[in-house]
């Protein structure tokens, strides 16, 4: 017998390349969901690398830069925030 | 085709009889009883016999209706019966009257008119009463019987308001003892259920008796698991075209959240009438919108949501082509319903699949430098096509992991790195259970084509290099559970492609056997996509999952406990789950007793007067 594939449809699920069961520092929901104002997930609500290399939400640290007492700090350690460009590189 | 009293009450002994003959053909037998009567009148026998006559004539009329109007609901039955009155029953009994010689031609007109009176007074009765005795299978027949109904509305509007009652409490009855059973479908009974609400709202526009006859449907079908399942597939059925829940559905105005009382800008409003019931929402039973009505009968919309989510999900992943316009149309129409907000999980699956459709054709295209790359060899060809989806936004799916052929193992590779180019920072995951595939069987004598699910193309893709695989062997090499493949290997027999012999070896079939036709209709029958959605029991007793070590902790060290203790302790200390959608413990006390009972049945828990307790080893 031989065996023709013709066509294989298969179905994947999408991961952001961050450790697993990780969720966002600021609003605790999985990378791989969407940040509290956003519906959709993925392109429209992306991720944001910092030096300090600590992952958000980009509109949750961007929403978390504006606030006074952030001072332009990592919220997780609180070094000056700086963003990981090779990581940004990527996004654009 | 409407009657009104004028017609009932009009009299012309002209009309012409049922059977065509007109009254003067029976002049013999007229002046006959025309002589009788006044023998009758001589002797003063008429007076006496007035009881008797009334009775007589309502016999008559008890009869008829038994004989000709019940059953019979496409034909005007009461328009026939008042000329039967007319035509056939009124000129004898003005023969009767005017056969006394003492009395003037105006008072045997008052006669007639008061005597026709009260007969059809007792025709409207009789006719009502035999028409509410068998409402529910003019409720069955409706549109067919939408005669049936116009009778009964001329009648029920001449009858007192007793008849509305007797209507509900008939209906209740029948409902209670043909339709709201274990025997009848849950679909049979959301359907009569529809056919109800048009019945009524053409006999009592306040929505009343729509309203009393809503609670004991609402109260049974939350006994029905399948209940929301039905429902929405009604409302996903691609086949049926003419679909009229799915019309419905389109028909609203604002979605049912957001639905404020509508009295202070309706200038149709009317007071609640007299009889309505505490709980009487006159907007709702009133405007009798079907699709409010229907998904009135569920606590929440919550359950209704996940349904739609859970077969949308079975739709879209079934999907080789990415088209998913009518899903688009379909998600416009629930948005309008139950606001956009809910819906936004759902917009995100279909946006998954429009989403899929770039990916693969950026993958598998030219702009993907990894294709540009291997084009040299034309053997590069992929076979593989891909859905890609946000995790977090389907519902659970189920399904077992294995090795799937190499070929197909190194194309998920390369594709995963064209996911990668186009969409930096993400990887794929891939289900390997899910989907669907194509493959052509060339064997000795015959050349088969299949469209199966990838579980399928892969055993059947290992009976390639050698044609007789024993099952446990077969399991190791696609890593699969034995029991799981055992299930599977069935597909292929039954389509004659394999063959089972003693201990578990499985043979291919080169050339074709004769196969049991019986066997064979089986297999044509039988889809061969599984259900791959977690139904929502089984999402539920995955949630009680989660929590039974500590439920069993608990009743062990401190004793047994009611149903509602558990309840209330399990709602203080249940974490947030993690997932995006469901953001608490939200599990109902019903829910909680049905899976304890589940626990009880699989022996694990012990019931005892109102306590469960843990099991003592
Ligand atoms: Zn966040
Ligand atoms: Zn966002
Ligand atoms: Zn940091």
């Amino acid at each position: 017998m031989r065996v023709k594939v013709k066509r294989w449809h298969g179905v994947a699920v999408w991961r952001w390349d961050v450790p697993n069961e990780e969720v966002c520092g600021i609003c605790r929901v999985p990378f791989d969901g969407c940040c509290p104002t956003c519906k959709t997930p993925g392109d429209d609500c992306s991720l944001i690398w910092g030096e300090c290399t600590h992952v958000f939400h980009m509109h949750c640290l961007l929403r978390w830069l504006q606030t006074e007492g952030s001072r332009g700090q990592c919220p997780m350690d609180r070094r000056t925030w700086g963003i990981n460009f090779t990581k940004l590189f990527f996004l654009l | 085709m409407e009657l009104d009293d004028t017609d009932l009450e009009e009299f012309d002994v002209e009309l012409p009889l049922e059977d065509g003959t007109k009254l003067e053909d029976l002049n013999d037998e007229i002046e006959a009883f025309s002589k009788l009567c006044k023998q009758m009148h001589s002797l003063d026998l008429i007076k006496r016999t007035n009881d008797a006559l009334e009775e007589f004539l309502c016999d008559e009329i008890e009869l008829r209706v038994q004989n000709t109007c019940k059953g019979t609901f496409d034909k005007p039955m009461l328009r026939h019966s008042t000329k039967w009155l007319y035509s056939t029953l009124y000129p004898w009994l003005q023969i009767i009257f005017s056969s006394n010689s003492q009395l003037s031609h105006e008072s045997i007109e008052n006669r007639l008119v008061a005597w026709s009176k009260r007969l059809n007074y007792h025709f409207c009765m009789i006719f009502c009463d035999s028409r509410i005795s068998e409402l529910f299978d003019v409720i069955v027949d409706f549109p067919d019987s939408k005669i049936a109904i116009d009778d009964l509305i001329v009648c029920m509007r001449r009858l007192d308001k007793d008849y509305r009652y007797r209507l509900v409490e008939s209906l209740h009855a029948a409902f209670r003892k043909r339709l709201l059973i274990p025997g009848a479908g849950t679909m049979d009974i959301i359907n009569t259920y529809i056919s109800t609400i048009k019945c009524l709202r053409l006999l009592d526009s306040s929505g009343v008796l729509l309203e009393k006859i809503t609670g004991p449907f609402r109260n049974y079908l939350r006994t029905r698991e399948d209940a929301a399942r039905c429902l929405v597939s009604s409302w996903m059925d691609e086949k049926n075209n003419n679909n009229e829940l799915i019309e419905e559905l389109g028909r609203t105005e604002e979605p049912i959240d957001n639905q404020q009382d509508v009295r202070f800008n309706d200038d149709n409003w009317l007071p609640d009438p007299m009889d309505a019931g505490p709980d009487y929402k006159s907007s709702i039973y009133r405007s009798a919108d079907i699709t409010n009505l229907l998904v009135s009968l569920f606590d929440t919309t919550d359950l209704i949501i996940k349904e739609i989510q859970n077969q949308m999900a079975s739709y879209l992943l079934t999907k080789t082509d990415y088209d998913t316009e009518k899903e688009l149309t379909k998600l416009e129409l629930f948005k309008l319903r139950f606001g956009e907000s809910k819906m936004s999980t759902t917009e995100v699956m279909i946006k998954d699949i429009s989403d899929s459709k770039r990916i693969d054709s950026f993958i598998l295209g030219n702009d993907n430098p990894l294709r540009r790359n291997m084009s040299g060899s034309s053997s590069e060809v992929m076979m593989l096509h891909g859905t890609v989806i946000s995790r977090l936004f389907w519902p659970t799916l189920k399904g077992e992991d294995f090795d799937v052929p190499e070929q197909i193992s190194n194309e998920m590779v390369k594709y995963d790195e064209g996911f990668q180019i186009f969409k930096p920072r993400r990887k794929l995951q891939w289900l390997k259970s899910l989907g669907k595939v194509q493959i052509e069987l060339e064997l000795q004598d015959r050349t088969l084509e299949f469209e199966v699910a990838p579980i399928y193309a892969t055993i059947i893709h290992n009976f390639q290099q050698q044609d007789k695989w024993n099952l446990v062997d077969l399991a190791k090499k696609i890593k699969i559970d034995p029991i799981i493949l055992k299930g599977k290997m069935n597909f292929w027999s039954d389509r004659g492609i394999l063959k089972e012999l003693p201990n578990d070896e499985w043979l291919l079939l080169e050339t074709a056997e004769e196969v049991d036709p019986s066997k064979r209709a089986f297999a044509s029958n039988e889809e061969n996509c599984d259900n791959i959605i977690q139904s929502l029991a089984e999402q539920k007793a995955e949630e009680f999952k989660m929590y039974w070590a500590y439920i069993e902790n608990m009743l062990k060290n401190l004793g047994g406990m009611t149903l509602e203790k558990i309840h209330n302790i399990l709602c203080s200390v249940a974490e947030p789950t993690t997932s995006s959608s469901n953001s608490s413990f939200d599990n109902n006390l019903e829910d909680l007793k049905s899976f304890l009972n589940q626990m009880v049945v699989e022996d694990k828990l012990e019931f005892q007067g109102g306590l469960y307790k843990a099991k003592i080893n």
